[in-house]
């Protein structure tokens, strides 16, 4: 791995600098003493790297031991670039052993010579001490059983790291291989990272981080800096989620360029070319996507060092460098350079850049002051969007309820409205029943009309005429005349009517055609036209029979008159009348033949007279009729106006109905819309929730993998306490052996002291015998006592 | 119209939304450089690229907008919706997931944009139709209901990538047309350069870097 990141980045030129820099010489000048120490490092490094070689070329991550010290880390390093080509220089070589000594004694350097160590650090770390002084700036501490602990874990964001994993500098010679070892271990530490800090998870730019860390060193130390630089250096907040911290950064940058290029910052806004355009990406992935490798490396050492001040110093120096092009470029072209040219100017000559960042001050309270300003601003926008929000969801709201009320109200209308067209489906039908009922009425009314005349008629019929005197002769031949006249008249009257009649019963019969509406008021009018007529016919009747008797009563005086005078000549007497003129007898007899003749007259007359009453009646008939008919054709026409103007307006009011209808037609539709509009946000809502509730699952899943770890650890940790049960048992028994240990010695003991005992017999035969072997047996029993006793303890632990 | 400093008459903005790994990067790549980027590095914030078509006669300077696909960055992108005309709005065909998003991305696009924007979605790696997740019809159906332009296209093998990118360009110019997409308003995505001469701009079309998609 190592070896690989030599290859692809030629030893920067840094070391032979710091030797120019008159400042940096006088403070990095070595003691001699130090100088033989390191030189034996050296020594010992070089036998290590030979070591390592010839141990373990093929898998080159293993040359570190993960947990190796800092010196073993040290010592691989410089070997491999012994290794490489490009032997060191006698100038780098104290550069690098002055390194080595404060990578060495780092905690004590670091107190002793804070400020040195900056500025050396800002020279530039030696490539072959990245991977330590990295670590060691940033404090971090690997954890090997966090880590691995981690690796196995199954992670949420594992999808979405791989997604970007292959897309993680892509060109470079260590990432490039699909699922080569650079690739997994990038893998590796996101995954690590994205469970070590669910909140953050897994954020993309994060990757070329990690990446510059792995060129450097190897996955748990990468881990373990990452979460350094996470945690102390604003860039965890910068990749949460919310990302709110990388506005505040814009927010500050913005700032500082007004205050430092006030000429850039206004052509920026006049080409409404905001920060975030170009900045996001250099506080994201701390410039490792904008610029070089080697330069990139600078900046973080410089970062691991000082912190994100850093980057914002960066960020103006790289705007310095570039101001006099930008400021004669368009928008499109101001992102261009910013990502190509500017980029270069900077690698052209990175000394002189580091260098024009250095000297950017930047005033702590200054950007503190920016943060609150920033916040404040925040918290306004904020404010604004909720209260804009609010305004919304009411006026949303309401419009909702008043949609349910409209639709409520539709609904009520549309029920009344069919509630009514049944109404008045019922009352038409009614109508027509009850116009089918006055048909029937009026046509037995004909009925009976038809048989009151045909009675008038027969009561007409019956009459007859008699009688008239001599002198009314003439009169009577006169009224003849005149009542044939009248005859013809009345004839050629009648003839006119019969007509009118006709033409009347036809236009009746055309009008009958026509559906015929009936009504209450009518039925009643007609029914008094009928009376009226009836009464009429009654009263001409009345007439008539009187005529009739009259005529009869003048026709029987007439008769009695001429029985009293002459009895009825006979007709054939009358030629004989004028033959005898002169004579009495004579004109008796012409009297008797001119009574006949005045007899025959009157006869006549009667029978004229009595045609003339038919005739009178006919006519009085059939000018009732062609009243009555007439009274019936206005009916029938009013009854025609009235039932159109009902048609109309039913029809008027069926149109209305028509035109409700379609207006609900349409609001139905229209909340249809809203409903299937709903029922679509219901549905996106429904399959949000079955995605998270997906998540949910994968989770418990990964949670329960989580529990059966443990109940596996469990298990475990049971058995190692039955273990460690044994474990004392067998110290128990260890115990009891000691115990028979200490009791044998006692025996020796015991019985040197007896044997001593017996020589100081041998000595003084003086002192009696017996006593000694009283107390000779008294220590037997004792040690028989205590051994049985020991051999008790023994069966009962066994 | 190629009098003056400016040898074409509008420019349209453009912004490419869709999920992480969708291809966003890759579309924009295919139709401005017409070739396929397969080691692209993943998209920081916003990336841009630009190019000069010809609808009905008259030279257009796309300027398109490509943006990061993860969901926390949508609070850095949101605010290059702003005075889009065109927004291509992107999904994976191969993964349900990003077809599932893209009501989300709707409605951020059309809340933030103004409504003459013409939104046309993409169903791009057309080229991997045997991973195939979602179909045709179904895409077609989502398009037709939302009355959003669609195309499936292939960023790998340059299907109907120009077709996207123009007949958004069409649509446009149609509305432009038609007046109902108004120039003077900020908002409207597009910008009319007259003929008159203005600050001598270095980049011709011609002269177009290699865009850093």
């Amino acid at each position: 791995m190592e070896a690989n990141v030599v290859t692809t980045q030629p030893p920067t030129p840094t070391a032979q600098r710091i030797l120019t820099d008159p400042n940096l010489v006088s403070d990095g000048e070595i003691p001699t003493p130090e100088r033989a120490l390191l030189q034996k490092l050296e020594i010992e490094n070089k036998r290590i790297a030979e070591d390592a070689k010839a141990h373990c070329l093929p898998k080159p991550d293993k040359m570190h031991s993960r947990k190796g010290s800092d010196t073993s880390v040290i010592s691989v390093t410089s070997a491999t670039s012994n290794d490489s080509e490009t032997r060191p220089t006698p100038v780098e070589e104290d550069l690098w052993s002055l390194w080595g000594r404060i990578v060495i004694n780092w905690d004590s350097e670091c107190r002793r010579r804070k400020h040195f160590i900056r500025d050396l650090v800002r020279q530039g770390v030696p490539h072959h001490f990245r991977g330590m002084v990295w670590q060691l700036l940033a404090g971090a501490k690997a954890s090997d059983k966090l880590y691995s602990s981690y690796i196995k874990e199954k992670s949420a964001c594992e999808k979405m790291i791989r997604r970007d994993i292959a897309r993680t500098y892509p060109e470079h010679e260590f990432f490039k291989k699909k699922d080569g070892l650079g690739q997994e271990s990038l893998f590796n530490v996101m995954k690590a990272y994205s469970l070590h800090d669910r909140e953050v998870g897994y954020c993309q730019g994060s990757g070329f981080i990690v990446g510059l860390l792995l060129m450097q060193m190897p996955e748990e130390e990468a881990f373990a800096v990452l979460v350094t630089i996470m945690q102390q250096h604003r860039m965890r907040d910068m990749l949460k989620p919310s990302m709110a911290e990388l506005g505040l950064c814009m927010f500050q940058l913005e700032n500082l360029v007004q205050e430092f290029l006030p000429e850039l910052h206004y052509h920026f806004q006049s080409q409404s070319f905001a920060t975030s355009i170009y900045a996001s990406s250099w506080f994201l992935t701390l410039f490792t996507t904008t610029l070089s490798l080697p330069l990139a490396c600078r900046i973080m050492d410089v970062f691991l060092s000082e912190g994100i001040e850093v980057v914002f110093k960066v960020a103006l120096a790289l705007l310095t460098l570039g101001k006099e092009e930008l400021l004669s470029l368009d928008m499109e072209n101001i992102l261009k350079y910013l990502q190509k040219e500017l980029p270069a100017k900077a690698d052209a000559n990175q000394d002189e850049f580091m260098k024009l960042v250095f000297s950017i001050t930047s005033n702590q309270k200054k950007m503190k002051k920016l943060e609150k300003n920033c916040l404040r601003e925040e918290n306004r926008l904020l404010k604004q969007r909720v209260e804009l929000q609010e305004k919304e969801c009411s006026a949303l709201a309401e419009r909702l309820v008043k949609g349910q009320v409209d639709r409520a109200e539709g609904e009520e209308e549309t029920y009344a409205l069919e509630k009514e067209v049944q109404a008045l489906r019922r009352a038409n039908m009614d109508a027509q029943q009850r116009l089918a009922v006055a048909q029937d009425e009026i046509r037995s009314l004909e009925m009976t009309i038809a048989e009151k005349n045909s009675r008038q008629s027969s009561l007409e019929g019956v009459e007859k005429n008699n009688a008239k005197e001599d002198e009314l002769a003439r009169c009577l031949q006169r009224e003849l005349v005149r009542a044939r006249l009248h005859a013809a008249e009345r004839e050629a009257a009648e003839r006119e009517l019969l007509e009118r009649i006709t033409l009347l019963e036809n236009e009746n019969k055309s009008l009958r055609k026509q559906r015929v509406d009936n009504n209450v008021a009518h039925l009643q009018d007609e029914l008094i036209a009928v009376k009226l007529r009836e009464a009429e016919a009654n009263l001409s009747l009345k007439e008539l029979g009187q005529r009739v008797t009259e005529l009869s009563d003048a026709w029987k005086r007439h008769l009695q008159e001429h029985q009293q005078v002459i009895p009825p000549p006979s007709p054939v007497h009358s030629k004989v009348v004028l033959d005898i003129m002169a004579t009495p007898k004579r004109l008796l007899r012409a009297w008797e033949g001119r009574s006949a003749e005045t007899q025959k007259l009157e006869e006549e007359l009667m029978s004229t007279k009595i045609r003339e009453v038919e005739a009178l009646t006919e006519l009085k008939e059939l000018r009732l009729k062609v009243m009555e008919l007439e009274a019936q054709v206005q009916v029938s026409t009013n009854q025609l106006k009235r039932q159109d103007e009902e048609t109309r307006l039913l029809r008027d009011s069926l149109d209305a109905a028509l035109q409700r209808e379609r207006a609900l037609q349409v609001r139905q539709k229209e909340f249809q819309h809203k409903y299937s509009d709903l029922e679509s946000k219901a549905k996106y809502d429904s399959m949000q929730a079955n995605i998270r509730n997906m998540e949910d699952a994968q989770r418990i899943a990964e949670l329960e993998t989580e529990v059966s770890e443990y109940k596996m650890k469990n298990v475990m940790m049971a058995t190692e306490g039955e273990l460690r049960i044994n474990a004392d048992d067998s110290e128990r028994v260890r115990e009891m052996q000691e115990q028979i240990a200490e009791l044998r010695a006692e025996i020796m003991r015991l019985e040197a002291w007896k044997a001593r005992a017996l020589g100081r017999t041998q000595i003084s035969r003086a002192v009696s015998l017996e006593d000694d072997l009283e107390e000779d047996d008294k220590l037997k029993l004792i040690l028989r006592r205590e051994s049985t006793a020991s051999l008790d303890l023994m069966r009962k632990t066994t | 119209m190629t009098s003056g400093p400016y040898n074409y008459s509008y420019i349209f903005k453009y912004i490419i939304i869709g999920d992480m790994g969708v291809g966003k990067s890759c579309l924009l790549h295919q139709f401005t450089e017409k070739k396929f980027m397969a080691d692209c590095p993943h998209t920081i914030g916003v990336e841009f690229g630009t190019r000069i078509i010809e609808v009905a006669g008259q030279k257009i300077k796309l300027q398109i907008w490509d943006t990061a696909g993860q969901e926390r960055f949508r609070a850095v992108t949101r605010s290059y919706y702003r005075g889009a005309a065109g927004a291509l709005m992107v999904y994976d065909i191969t993964r349900r997931s990003t077809y599932n998003h893209l009501s989300s991305w709707l409605t951020d696009t059309r809340n933030l944009t103004n409504p003459s924007t013409v939104i046309f979605l993409i169903g791009n790696k057309s080229d991997l139709d045997g991973q195939r997740d979602v179909t045709y019809e179904e895409a077609k159906q989502f398009a037709d209901e939302n009355g959003l332009m669609f195309v499936e296209a292939s960023a790998k093998t340059g299907q109907n990538v120009e077709e996207a990118f123009l007949e958004t360009a069409k649509k446009i110019y149609q509305s432009i047309q038609d007046g109902r997409l108004d120039l003077n308003a900020a908002e409207s995505g597009v910008q009319h350069k007259p003929a008159a001469p203005g600050r001598p701009l270095a980049a011709p079309p011609a002269h177009r870097d290699n865009c850093a998609c």
